[in-house]
């Protein structure tokens, strides 16, 4: 694979980037902040109190934002201090992975889901693998049917079984 | 030996076969994990014969456990979180053209410490059960703080995203309702959230899905450099030769160790013994090991220690009742199904049964490799399939297996939210891994540090006197120091 961006194993080292000063503050407002706004909003207004007798409901989530807030900033301070640059992903910009290509799958699960709880498992399987195929650029037309009756052969399979 | 006659007559060898068959299929199915195969099973065993329903059971958990490495070789989509560690060297296996390799590496592994693990739990059950007997509250937490630690420094990147992604898990396994006073948290009104968020949704959902959008982003990727889209690989011979074999066995060997220790543990689960039992390897390789980068050796690591784990988890379960694994724990309810309660008294009022189990689990083994020789190159057949088929499938396969769990499209949106995270958390170098060990081991984790501080009094001081946790919080320091390490943090990861 070229870069860094992507390993032999298809799982990504896409997070590579230089630690550069502005990414490692932009770490830490991120989880730093989703912490604290956990501690100190969601946490408290999402826990209702607890009776007398043993520890706060709310501890353990508080314990664990309080960590993460604590880890995020150790990554900050190591990301800053650490001059030795981490190789860059060397793609060319139109080479990127575009995001929205995801977001077009996650759609579609989203819309399989809405008719499967809708209209039932072979309908739903049926229109999501559908979907979903058409979000990754398959356009043969006999493909995307064949795909449609062999989606619908197993979700009855599903359905019959009782499963 | 009437025992022994039960699980040698035919309706529980044909248990055990149709077991095994059915756990090969859900585990090779990315998304469809062994606790999902073995919770479906159980309403199967209704009318079955103790000894029947048992055998099916264990045929369906020590099958799932093999077959999930097949979609971690051939797919990198492991068919379970256990075999999430089979891909670093798997997958790159089958790149190479080395596809058909890997899984007899992975099959005969399984085997073996499946095998030695059952022989383990035959020889030892009440002898080594007096040690689970020791772990309390303070062990426990001590022993899940280290398990997380080193779990956290395999992961790419550094070992503080590392810690971060894991504690994240604890923290979302926190969401539900308080284990000491039922108090709900973090559940936003829904009822749907009562119960946590749920735990076939996160596995499905950050390992099965985001894969699919890594591997939809790449396929797409590919396209646009117009590399061809031809998803087939040449596949070398996929013979074994003596040396390598030769080569596989001390690590096989070590590894299903390291699977029986995990077992035993109560709270560890094949998860964390295949990881631990990779890492293991790894640290011990030699020069010339190309672990990471496509090595059998990080094959049978994993695959032995993943199966050495379940018969394993046996042996707190019928020594003290006390399952070691979330599969043992599903065990129970089909124990509990069939009139019979695990506990140190089993062995006294059930002594039929529990030698015809024995033997069945010897029986099980020997038909998973029979099942798992003859299947191999159908299996295999996967690689020919198109992407454009796969992705599509394995979506509508993660969304109905989510939606089944709790017949509600909540549990696919939970699913969908979380694969998107698992995604997003990839992408910027958190790892998904030990999120979800983190989410597993969360409520294990939460009861043993609030059961811990009690029996201390909240005092810190107080764990000192606990040697067997001391040991392991200073286990936990060595690993954070040794993987703080320049060079070691941000270069070394590879575990997810």
């Amino acid at each position: 694979m070229p870069g860094a961006a992507r390993d032999d194993s298809g799982r990504g080292e896409r997070h590579r980037r230089s630690p550069k000063p502005f990414h490692a503050l932009t770490e830490l407002a991120l989880i730093g902040g989703a912490s604290l706004l956990a501690i100190f909003w969601i946490i408290p207004s999402q826990t209702a109190p607890a009776s007398a007798f043993g520890l706060s409901p709310s501890m353990m989530p508080i314990t664990c934002a309080t960590v993460i807030a604590l880890l995020a900033l150790l990554q900050c301070l190591v990301l800053l201090l650490r001059r030795r640059a981490a190789p860059q992903a060397d793609r060319a910009a139109g080479e990127r992975p575009n995001v929205f290509h995801s977001l077009q799958i996650v759609v579609a699960a989203v819309v399989g889901t809405l008719v499967l709880a809708s209209f039932g498992l072979v309908a739903g399987g049926v229109v999501m693998a559908l979907l979903v195929s058409l979000a990754i650029g398959e356009r043969r037309f006999w493909r995307n049917v064949m795909l449609c009756c062999a989606a619908a052969a197993v979700m009855l399979l599903v359905d019959l079984s009782g499963i | 030996m009437r025992g022994v006659a039960d699980a040698f007559s035919l309706g529980a060898v044909a248990s055990v076969f149709f077991g095994i068959l059915l756990g090969y299929i859900i585990g090779v199915l990315p998304g469809l994990s062994r606790p999902a195969a073995l919770a479906v099973a159980v309403p199967i065993t209704y009318s079955m014969s103790p000894i029947s329903a048992i055998a099916f059971l264990i045929g369906v958990t020590k099958a799932s456990a093999a077959g999930g490495a097949t979609g971690a070789i051939l797919l990198n989509t492991p068919g379970e979180p256990s075999s999430a560690a089979t891909r670093f060297d798997g997958y790159p296996l089958a790149r190479a053209g080395r596809a058909t390799e890997a899984l007899k590496v992975a099959l005969y592994a399984s085997v073996f410490g499946d095998i030695v693990s059952t022989l383990a739990l035959i020889a030892v059950a009440k002898p080594l059960a007096a040690f689970a007997l020791k772990m309390g509250p303070v062990e426990m937490t001590a022993v899940m703080i280290f398990a997380l630690t080193f779990i956290a420094a395999l992961s790419d990147g550094s070992l503080s995203r590392g810690l971060i992604s894991g504690v994240f898990g604890i923290f979302l396994a926190t969401v539900g309702l308080d284990p000491e006073s039922a108090t709900p948290r973090m559940t936003f009104g829904m009822i749907e959230l009562f119960d946590g968020i749920p735990l076939v949704s996160a596995t499905v959902g950050m390992l099965a899905f985001t894969e699919m959008l890594v591997q939809a982003e790449a396929y797409l990727l590919r396209r646009k450099r117009a590399e061809g889209t031809a998803d087939k690989i040449p596949q070398g011979p996929g013979r074994l030769s003596w040396s390598e074999v030769r080569r596989l066995v001390p690590t096989t060997v070590r590894s299903t160790a390291v699977g029986i220790a995990a077992g035993i543990i109560p709270g560890l689960g094949p998860t964390i013994g295949a990881f631990l039992s990779y890492a293991i390897a790894k640290k011990t390789a030699r020069p010339g090991d190309r672990y990471g980068k496509g090595e059998l050796k990080g094959v049978a690591a994993t695959e032995a220690a993943d199966n050495a784990v379940l018969p394993a988890s046996l042996i707190p379960l019928f020594a003290i009742g006390l399952p070691g694994s979330v599969s043992a724990a599903i065990l129970v309810s089909a124990f509990m199904l069939h009139g019979v309660v695990p506990g140190p008294l089993i062995f006294e009022q059930h002594p039929r049964l529990m030698y015809g189990i024995y033997a069945s689990m010897i029986v099980a083994s020997f038909c998973m490799l029979l099942v798992g020789r003859v299947g191999l190159h159908l299996f295999a057949k996967i690689m020919a399939v198109p992407i454009t088929v796969i992705v599509p499938f394995v979506i509508v396969f993660c969304v109905v297996g989510s939606f089944l769990e709790r017949d509600t499209a909540f549990s696919v949106y939970a699913m969908l939210a979380l694969g998107t995270l698992g995604y997003l958390m990839q992408r910027y170098g958190y790892s998904v891994i030990t999120f979800l060990i983190g989410f597993v081991v969360g409520p294990i984790f939460e009861l043993s540090l609030r059961q811990a501080l009690i029996v201390t009094n909240h005092d810190v001081t107080k764990v000192l006197q606990h040697p067997i946790a001391m040991a392991f919080l200073l286990a936990a320091l060595v690993a954070v120091i040794a993987f703080m390490r320049p060079g070691k943090g941000e270069s070394g990861g590879s575990a997810s």
